[in-house]
């Protein structure tokens, strides 16, 4: 490929390589609607825009790709435009006009892949935990010290987090984003600072809202606002419009005495003010202002909307540390020695043996997590936890096949499902979960659902990475 | 000892001499507040029991009606007390009414309260000015958003029995001449303080039984601010309330000139907070008096003027009210005088003897008002206070009186009274009015 052939890289709706200064690059047009796990392969990646929307998503959808060697590539946006402002501007490491200009970033790319390859890949973490790990790994490894919320109007609040926000569901949720940034707070990984503040939708959150003053009856927001003018001589007190004459040049004149007002304060006064409502015809001086969602049209007085603060972020030394040694994975909670179950590492390994030997059909990782395991472990008590596992592990164990095998990292539970179709490993995984969340409330009595799955099917490369990981994560504390 | 010259003395003098010395009390107070007050009651009653199914006509036909009733409380400073306003509004028989409060530019947390009020639907429209416009003011920007059929004016410190606005109602069904109906007010606070307990014993006279009186012969001359209840359309024609001090007498001669009749309902019961000392009692009533004065005297002189809408009551109403208040007031003056040249040497004769006259009557008037009063087992401790009522208003309300008088005739210091806006004031004042 040349850069020549620019024109072919753009109309293809493939990832094109595209060499030059000894790096790899991968070139992708904003279209592109594809899989993006192969792009760990290339040293960093350019996204041509034709359309600051499509580009956009394709942007984040890149940034989403929680795995080390995708979403922190160094990644370049081939336009002649400079998109400083563009909501996603926080999320690409530059822009180039054209493919010659990616030879003055070579240096730069093979900087930030250095620090990306210090950091350890995120493997076999929890979803929402793993997006907050992204977050902070992507603004460390960028050095950007203050992690502060964009304005955007398509984020549901109308402020998002880059990296975050999108693993969050941008633009149709965000919200628990803002949570995991208050527990992090809370661990000290970070610290937040004021940002912005602003008013949410009771309903969804949403951060679009349209005021208006309406009626405190209808609810119409059809009012005329009038002046209530006082004649001090009558004590006659109406809105101004019954004291003006049809001559508007005409001083007002009382409607009781009939006495010109010339001169406020002297003959006349203006106490107060009072709305009158076309629509029911009320009368009022304290009309209700009113918020209507523009995402989900609720409508709600604006003492009922949700105040929220936006900060800003900043990494704590122990938050650095946490992202550079991994800590993250040492912090996961001991392995139990827990009946038919295996350890986490002979697991991993027997896992990794068993798709290496390509036997034929499809491998399924199903990782069962615990919303709140320090709700359940409270209500079990210590003495019966052990119990308590060994009975998920054998109803676990009866929805399996022999060869399958199962280990606990509390809060998680890891087991396989090997040569099995998708459908059937989705259908065993979603019925162990019911079985598991139908014994946690007929015992504990806790009313809702408390544990989630994923059922993930384990291939070369998601073994490749999750092996990386288990080199690179420090042995178990003695 | 003492009593038994006095005694003697008397019985000696002979009923000549008797009437000789005690001419004021037997002529105007005896006749007047005694025989003439007591003997109307007694009719007043006779004429409720003739009148019965009349009566009971009216209350079905407001029941049928059900009409919109606009309760309008103005005020300033009045927050404190709206709240147990609502709930005794809420206990009422009648309850097809709106509740409109005008807070008079308070500088308390009257706005505050008003506001939290409405927003939970206590208060179904609540005004606020920013600057002090005067009672009729408020008055008068209710009366313009009220939509009600009647209107009904309450003081936010009263409280109601629960059927007050129905019994205020009904008058308008059984007559429909009448235009205004004023509520029977009694004393709150009587076991405040001496001053409110003599005022508890003055308003069961004056009010409960002095306008039934004055309701009956057609005299009626003032509805309490406290709890009166309007025609609205009336109000509307009459432009509703003028400036005060004394307004509420004012929209009462307003309404009467205008040929409709005003009844005094003594079913209607509310109860009203008085004041509590004799300094702040003196500034009341000094209001009270001087307006007398202002209204009768100079604003509505005009009924003893043979035009075309001269009405012969309307002219009695106020030679009754002028006559009583201002006149007797300065006969008693010439009484004391009288007895001071003529008959210094028999003064102590005279004195313990007046007192023991005004007493009899005084426990005469309390004996029959038990008989008509409601809740007459709470009025009892009030029996002990009767003998203070001779200083109370024999002396104390006869000077106050005096005094208010004189300083209106000559100093016009109504239009001083802070009660008003300087602003209002100034400008009744230029205009005469």
């Amino acid at each position: 490929m040349n850069p020549q052939s620019e024109e072919n890289l753009v109309l293809q709706n493939t990832i094109t390589p595209f060499n030059q200064s000894g790096l790899t690059f991968a070139v992708i047009p904003d279209t592109y609607l594809g899989s993006l796990s192969d792009l760990y392969r290339y040293d960093a990646i350019v996204v041509r825009c034709t359309s600051l929307m499509l580009t956009r998503q394709l942007i984040l959808s890149i940034r989403s790709v929680v795995r080390n060697n995708v979403f922190l590539k160094p990644l370049y946006l081939l336009s002649s435009h400079n998109h400083g402002t563009a909501t996603f501007s926080l999320l690409i490491d530059g822009v180039v006009r054209d493919f010659q200009d990616l030879s003055t970033l070579t240096r730069n790319i093979s900087s930030l892949n250095d620090q990306v390859s210090q950091i350890r890949p995120m493997i076999g973490i929890e979803k929402e935990k793993s997006s907050l790990i992204a977050f902070l790994v992507f603004n460390h490894s960028r050095q950007i010290k203050k992690m502060e919320p964009v304005p955007d109007r398509e984020s549901k609040m109308g402020f998002y987090y880059p990296i975050l926000s999108k693993i969050d569901s941008i633009g149709t949720g965000g919200r628990s984003s803002f949570d995991l940034l208050d527990q992090a707070e809370k661990e000290g990984l970070i610290t937040g600072q004021f940002s912005h503040s602003g008013y949410l939708c009771s309903e969804c959150l949403g951060g679009f809202l349209q005021y208006r003053e309406v009626c405190p009856g209808c609810q119409s927001s059809d009012l005329r606002t009038e002046e209530l003018v006082h004649h001090f001589r009558c004590a006659h007190v109406a809105p101004k419009s019954e004291f003006s004459r049809s001559n508007p040049s005409q001083p007002l004149q009382c409607p009781k005495c009939h006495h010109q007002l010339k001169h406020i304060g002297v003959d006349f006064d203006k106490p107060s003010s009072i709305h009158h409502c076309q629509q029911c015809h009320g009368d009022f001086q304290n009309y209700w202002v009113k918020a209507k969602c523009l995402d989900c049209g609720h409508d709600q007085k604006v003492e009922y909307l949700v105040k929220k603060i936006f900060k800003e972020y900043e990494l704590t030394e122990y938050g650095r540390e946490w992202i550079e040694e991994g800590q993250y994975f040492t912090n996961q909670i001991k392995n139990k020695m827990v009946a038919d179950s295996m350890t986490w590492d002979a697991f991993v390994q027997s896992v990794g043996f068993h798709v290496s030997e390509g036997k034929r059909g499809r491998n399924f990782l199903v990782t069962v997590s615990f919303d709140n395991y320090a709700e359940v472990a409270g209500q079990i008590g210590k003495e019966n936890e052990l119990r308590f596992l060994e009975e998920i592990m054998q109803m676990i164990k009866a929805s399996q096949h022999t060869a399958d095998i199962r280990t606990v990292k509390v809060p998680h539970i890891y087991f396989t499902l090997f040569s099995i179709e998708e459908d059937e490993a989705e259908a065993i995984a979603r019925r162990t979960v019911f079985l598991i969340n139908h014994l946690i409330r007929d015992n504990l009595g806790i009313g809702r659902n408390v544990i989630r799955y994923t059922c993930e099917e384990l291939t070369h490369s998601y073994l490749q990475a999750w092996n990386q990981a288990l080199t690179m994560t420090k042995p178990e504390a003695k | 000892m003492i009593l038994e010259d006095i005694y003697r003395f008397w019985i000696e003098a002979g009923w000549e001499k008797a009437v000789r010395v005690f001419w004021y009390f037997i002529v105007f107070e005896l006749v007047r507040y005694v025989v003439v007050d007591y003997f109307v009651v007694i009719i007043h009653f006779l004429d409720r029991f003739i009148n019965r199914k009349k009566w009971q006509m009216a209350y079905q036909q407001l029941h049928a009606e059900q009409p919109l009733i606009s309760v309008i409380v103005p005020g300033k400073n009045e927050g404190k007390h709206l709240f147990k306003l609502t709930r005794s509004l809420a206990e009422q028989t009648y309850q097809n009414f709106e509740l409109i409060v005008v807070d008079d530019g308070s500088d308390d947390q009257t706005r505050i309260i008003g506001r939290d009020l409405e927003s939970i639907g206590l208060i179904d429209l609540f005004i606020s000015n920013d600057v002090r416009g005067g009672k009729a003011s408020g008055a008068n920007i209710a009366l313009h958003f009220a939509k009600g059929k009647y209107i009904v004016h309450f003081d936010a410190d009263c409280s109601f029995d629960n059927d007050a606005i129905e019994k205020s109602l009904l008058p308008f069904y059984y007559d429909p001449r009448i235009a205004a109906v004023g509520g029977n007010l009694e004393v709150r606070n009587d076991r405040e303080s001496l001053a409110t307990t003599l005022q508890a014993i003055e308003y069961l006279k004056v009010i409960l039984v002095g306008r039934m009186v004055t309701s009956y012969l057609n005299i009626y001359r003032i509805i309490s601010g406290a709890f009166g209840t309007f025609r609205t359309d009336v109000l509307k024609r009459l432009g509703g309330w003028d400036i005060g001090p004394g307004l509420d007498g004012d929209i009462t001669v307003k309404i009467r000139k205008l040929g409709y009749r005003v009844h005094f309902e003594p079913t209607a019961n509310g109860l009203t907070s008085v004041p509590n000392s004799f300094r702040k009692l003196t500034k009341q009533r000094l209001r009270w008096d001087k307006s007398i004065i202002r209204f009768r005297l100079r604003k509505h002189r005009d009924v003893f003027y043979p035009n075309a809408h001269f009405r012969f009551i309307n002219m009695f109403s106020s030679l009754e009210n002028i006559g009583y208040n201002l006149i007797l007031n300065l006969k008693w003056l010439i009484y004391i005088f009288d007895m001071v040249i003529n008959f210094h040497h028999l003064l102590m004769y005279i004195i313990p003897a007046n007192i023991l006259l005004y007493t009899l009557a005084n426990y005469f008037q309390f004996f029959a008002i038990m008989l008509i009063v409601r809740n007459p087992q709470d009025k009892h401790r009030l029996f002990w206070y009767i003998p203070a009522m001779v200083f109370y208003t024999g002396y104390y309300l006869r000077i106050v009186r005096f005094i208010a008088h004189f300083k209106e005739l000559f100093l016009r210091e109504s239009y001083k009274d802070p009660w008003n806006p300087l602003k209002s004031s100034m400008k009744a004042k230029a205009m005469k009015i």
